[in-house]
């Protein structure tokens, strides 16, 4: 017996490759449409995961990379309660405190350079401590002007990335707060720190320059503080604070990177949680395409196990088959995503790039591609190792019995307690699903959309009986067609429920993200709505962002009024208010107003905030803060703590700790600020919307600066309308997922008609019609895909309550969970295209020519 | 004309021994015996033939006999070791190694060319395809198939290709071939032509065993000894002409 027992010789890289090449290989490029959706699948995925974290991290990054560009050494940075900055004052008692080895003052503003948002710095020598990047350019920009003539004065530096500055020429600065100067340029910088920082799109000057351009007197915007050797920073800090006092913010010189971060919050979060569901049906678009491959390869694999290959092989050989396709597929699709990443970029939504002061560049983290192909690869092997192993086990008697063992026998005993198995984990991961939903309150929670995915997922796969059953009872109903219909369901149970999940899991996807974005824009929305009812708004930042730079200077409120046709002019101020953690939103007006925050308010409160004795705030920030009406609100201000009543707790919806509605007065006293975010012009009775919108066009147009003058329900709409591009990215990546379903359903239509010629064949020789044909098998999509378009109703409901509750922590908004009609709709639409996509299957099915069909083997 | 004579490592001759065997298909609630207690031993250089009416349990004895299947009762004993004692992976090499398969509807793999076809059970023992193609293509060379080396089973006849599939048993030099129905789907005189090749392999000089199940007259009568198997018994086992005589009478003849 020495044969039986000796060993096999142990595969080498070699025969492994050689397997691999014949039985594997051959079989992809023999299946070319089924290789290519399997392929295409992975590489969607990826393409996605390598995108958003491509698009998010670049957008992160930038504003992180910004930030060690400029603090370099620094360990502190001292800065205002709002964009209004530190006093000279106050630079000068940061330098004064103990274990301050240098504490370098900067202008760091947001400036349009000849209309382009970009980055005006301003500093002085001391910035040589901090051993930045912005210090080294700047060190020399400051040397040099301090060297130049009396011509240079007031000149400017240009970084590499300003369109159209030259030396000698001039540049248009338009700060922030309503000024606009006209700055010659000393110099254009190169060199590679020069185009890091910020990407080159920035000035640099001497800081008394830098304070005039940006408009800020004698203020800087911070002070970068660096610690002496024998001082921690934690001390640093606490120090500061303390011999500083409420009116500044002591924080890490990476808040602002912090901060835009919670500001884009919204968007990377929705597409995270669609990201993570496309995942989720990518796995199982590959698992039924291995099991689709692997059932159909059952004969071929008798026949190697007859000839005597061992079980492991086999499933080494599917095993790698997959792990081939996903490297590829995450090959093709990091480059993909790579692109993706880099096209969204350049067209950002507004609600992005106006929530970074840094210029977005494309920076992929370096994770990215990693975590592509970790997740493509697991995906891949964990979908396939079902199909892998139920061909491993195939027994090698089947070689003997006919010539194309079917598809759909097999081992009963072991599939039920497999069943048993997917029932009992299905369950669990569902309700996993809403545990994690509920216990976690950041991006940790998005898990809960994938887990109810596979917890369904598991679920219908043990419940595929009675699903093929209902499928088949339905198709018997639809016509005389049907009962045939309803055999071919019955005999092949796996592929009808395969096709079944498809239409599922596309429809939920569908349903949970239209509804939970349309949830979400519906409650920011509510914030808004009340403008509408404004005549006429008149601000300089553009008309889809919340207003909150640039200002108009407060003159301008006069001119309006004076305008004919105008009864009265209400101003509105919008600033961030800096504490740890997440920036609150601070709103002034001097008036009766519009602003959701007043109109929402009670009349006692409306009273007591515009006489400057209360604040309005939202249930965001009263919550955090533990607040409810009447209690007293304590607030640091640049005229230390302030205290003031809450007069009253309104729902308003923000990204931010929430939103405190004051008098102007109060803002301008307690925060030095003094201009306008934005003007509501109320008209007189009967004068002419159109004229008085005109003639205050014209007399903005001498503004050096852009300004814009909205109607009310504009602007009202301009708002929705960026809300909605928080939702955009994520109903594009819901269309790639309906896209991909719709092609993967047309695969197993055409395959089911492939396997069922012959079938159709006899069908056509005993007389039927090619149309009685062609009604056969669109009576099966018909019956598998209107009730796949029923239970991915169902799924969908519960996955959109599920993203609604985890959308509302992330965001820490109150999102109302409400059924959109509109996923009655789109689950119509879904069914509609499943059967578009049987058309061509079934016309292939009627073409079929008779005595090859019976001929087929 | 022998092809690698005495392939050192697989010794040519062997000695399969079925016992006392019983076979049991269970589907559903009610087991079906296809064989019935089946005794018979196989010694090396001959040619069997296996007749019997449909349904008599031929193909379940041959599944048995090859380690394809595992009887309900009794033993299966190649060279004196019990197949029943061996696991899945130990089977499958003795399937690779020591028994060769024809199979009735060829089982080609489509993919794959006629020589890679006939390499496939030295690429599943370990072996490089490449230093196995010269001995592919003496083996097709040897079924007269020479010039269709680079040819796939969708461009052979099926004589063609079940000659493919006799050069893929013998690669192995197995010393037990077993063909269920190798005819079966071929038109009688390719088949007589495949009948007249198996007989053959029998009296290369190697001392192996051909087993093939039939109900053909004339290819039992071309064989070495006949069975005859009879509601999962076996009712006659000797000279071909005594067997064939007693499958005529009995009015089985097909
Ligand atoms: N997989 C199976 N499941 C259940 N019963 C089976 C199975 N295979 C064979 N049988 C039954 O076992 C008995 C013997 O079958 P077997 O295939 O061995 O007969 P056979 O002599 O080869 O017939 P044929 O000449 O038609 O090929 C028959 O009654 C058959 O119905
Ligand atoms: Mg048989």
């Amino acid at each position: 017996m020495s044969a039986a027992e000796r060993k096999p010789k142990p595969a080498g890289p070699a025969v492994v490759a050689a397997r691999l090449r014949l039985f594997n290989l051959r079989y992809l490029r023999r299946h070319p449409a089924r290789t290519a959706l399997s392929l295409g699948v992975l590489t969607v995925a990826a393409a996605l995961i390598v995108a958003v974290l491509g698009i998010y991290g670049s957008v992160g990054g930038s504003s992180g990379r910004l930030a060690g560009q400029v603090a370099g050494n620094a360990d502190v940075e001292v800065t205002g309660r709002t964009d209004e900055g530190l006093s000279a004052e106050a630079v000068q008692r940061v330098g004064e405190v103990e274990g301050v080895e240098a504490a370098v003052p900067l202008v760091r503003s947001p400036v349009e350079v000849d209309g382009e948002r970009m980055l005006l710095f301003g500093t002085d020598r001391s910035a040589a401590a901090l051993d930045s990047d912005l210090s080294g350019v700047a060190t020399d920009a400051v040397r040099d002007a301090g060297q130049g003539s009396g011509d240079q004065a007031g000149a400017v530096f240009a970084g590499p990335g300003v369109q159209g500055a030259k030396e000698g020429g001039t540049v248009r600065v338009a700060s922030m707060t309503g000024q606009s100067h006209r700055a010659p340029v000393a110099a254009t910088l190169d060199g590679d720190a020069a185009e890091s920082v910020n990407g080159g799109a920035y000035l640099v000057a001497p800081l008394p320059v830098a304070q005039r351009l940006a408009g800020l007197g004698d203020r800087v915007e911070s002070v970068l503080v660096v610690a002496d050797s024998g001082t921690g920073t934690g001390a640093l800090r606490d120090r500061i604070a303390e011999e500083l006092g409420p009116g500044v913010f002591v924080a890490d010189p990476s808040f602002r990177a912090d901060q835009a971060d919670d500001a884009t919050a919204m968007v990377r979060n929705i597409t995270l949680l669609v990201a993570f569901m496309a995942l989720v049906v990518a796995a199982f678009l590959i698992f039924n395409s291995m099991n689709m491959a692997a059932a159909e390869r059952r004969g071929e694999i008798a026949s190697l196990r007859a000839l005597g290959s061992r079980r492991r092989p086999v499933m080494r050989d599917f095993l790698l088959e997959s792990l081939l396709l996903a490297l590829v597929g995450a090959a093709v699709g990091s480059a993909l995503g790579y692109a993706m990443a880099g096209a969204s970029i350049d067209s950002l939504p507004p609600v992005i790039t106006d929530a970074v002061d840094a210029e977005v560049e494309l920076a992929v983290p370096a994770g990215a591609v990693p975590a592509a192909f970790v997740a493509a690869v697991a995906a891949s092997l964990a979908a396939s190792w079902l199909a892998a192993r139920r061909a491993s086990r195939v027994p090698p008697v089947e070689a003997m019995r006919t010539a194309n063992p079917s598809a759909d026998t097999g081992d009963d005993e072991q599939r039920r307690s497999g069943r048993l198995w997917a029932l009992g984990l299905g369950a669990v991961l569902v309700v996993l699903a809403f545990v994690t939903a509920a216990a976690f309150d950041d991006e940790r929670s998005f898990g809960g959309g994938s887990l109810l995915l596979l917890g369904v997922i598991l679920l219908a796969y043990a419940l595929i009986g009675p699903i093929t059953r209902t499928v088949a009872r339905l198709a018997s109903r639809l016509g005389p067609s049907g009962r045939i219909a309803a055999s071919a369901v019955e005999r092949a149970p796996r592929r009808a429920w395969a096709t079944f999940m498809t239409v599922l899991l596309a429809v939920a996807i569908g349903v949970a993200t239209t509804g939970s974005s349309q949830n979400t824009v519906d409650a920011a929305s509510k914030n808004v709505s009340t403008l509408a009812d404004s005549d006429l708004i008149v601000q300089r930042a553009a008309k889809d962002v919340l207003p909150v730079r640039p200002l108009l200077p407060r003159d301008t409120q006069q001119q309006l009024a004076d305008t004919d046709g105008v009864r009265r002019v209400v101003a509105g101020q919008f600033t961030y208010l800096n504490q740890p953690g997440k920036r609150a939103l601070l709103l002034g007006m001097d008036g009766p107003s519009n602003a959701t925050a007043y109109r929402l308010a009670s009349k006692k409160a409306r009273a007591e905030l515009l006489a400057g004795r209360g604040a309005v705030v939202s249930g965001t920030y009263a919550k955090e803060k533990g607040l409810s009406e009447g209690d007293t609100l304590t607030l640091p201000t640049a005229k230390g703590e302030q205290h003031i009543r809450v007069a009253d707790v309104v729902d308003y919806v923000s990204m931010d700790a929430g939103l405190i509605a004051l008098s102007l007065d109060r803002i301008t006293q307690w925060y030095g600020l003094s201009g306008a975010s934005y003007y509501e012009v109320i008209l007189k009775a009967g004068a002419d919307k159109a004229a008085v919108r005109d003639r205050i066009e014209q007399r903005t147009k001498e503004q050096p600066y852009p300004v814009h003058v909205l109607d009310g329900s504009e602007s009202v709409k301009a708002t929705e309308s960026a809300v909605k591009q928080v939702g955009s990215l994520a109903l594009a990546l819901q269309w790639v997922i309906a896209g991909v379903a719709g092609l993967a359903l047309l695969n197993t239509l055409m395959l089911s008609v492939v396997e069922r010629r012959r079938e159709l064949g006899i069908l056509r020789a005993l007389g039927s019609s090619r149309r009685y044909v062609r009604r056969v098998i669109l009576t099966e999509a018909t019956a598998v895909s209107v009730l796949g378009g029923i239970g991915g109703l169902v799924v969908g409901t519960a996955l959109h309550y599920l993203s609604a509750d985890v959308m509302a922590k992330a965001l820490a908004m109150d999102i109302p969970f409400k059924v959109a009609p509109a996923a009655v709709g789109l689950a119509v639409g879904a069914v509609l295209i499943a059967l578009a996509g049987a058309i061509p299957p079934a016309r292939r099915a009627g073409k079929l020519n008779v005595v090859q069909a019976i001929g087929y083997e | 004309m022998a092809v690698r004579l005495g392939r050192g490592e697989t010794p040519y001759m062997a000695t399969l021994r079925l016992d006392g065997v019983v076979h049991d298909y269970v589907r559903g609630r009610q087991p079906v015996r296809a064989l019935n207690g089946v005794s018979l031993t196989l010694g090396g250089g001959q040619c069997v033939s296996v007749l019997g009416p449909s349904g008599s349990g031929k193909s379940t004895m041959l599944h048995v006999m090859g380690a394809l299947d595992i009887p309900s009762e009794g033993r299966v004993l190649l060279d004196g070791t019990d197949l029943a004692t061996l696991d899945d992976d130990a089977l499958s090499d003795l399937r690779r190694r020591r028994f060769g398969f024809v199979f009735q509807f060829f089982n080609l793999l489509p993919a794959l060319t006629a020589w890679e076809n006939v390499a496939v059970p030295r690429l599943l023992d370990g072996e490089k395809l490449g230093s196995v193609r010269a001995e592919a293509l003496a083996l097709l060379d040897r079924v007269n198939l020479a010039d269709r080396a680079d040819h796939r089973p969708g461009e052979l006849s099926g004589g063609q290709m079940q000659r493919v599939a006799i050069a893929r048993s013998l690669i192995m030099d197995p010393g037990v071939l077993l063909a269920d129905e190798p005819t079966g789907n071929l038109d009688s005189r390719t088949g007589d032509e495949l009948l007249d090749l198996l007989a053959s392999l029998a009296h290369d000089g190697s001392e192996r065993s051909v087993v093939m199940v039939t109900h053909s007259v004339d290819a039992a009568l071309r064989s070495d000894r006949a069975v005859l198997l009879t509601d999962g018994d076996i009712v006659a086992d000797g000279t071909p002409e005594d067997v064939v005589a007693k499958f005529v009478g009995e009015g089985r003849r097909p």
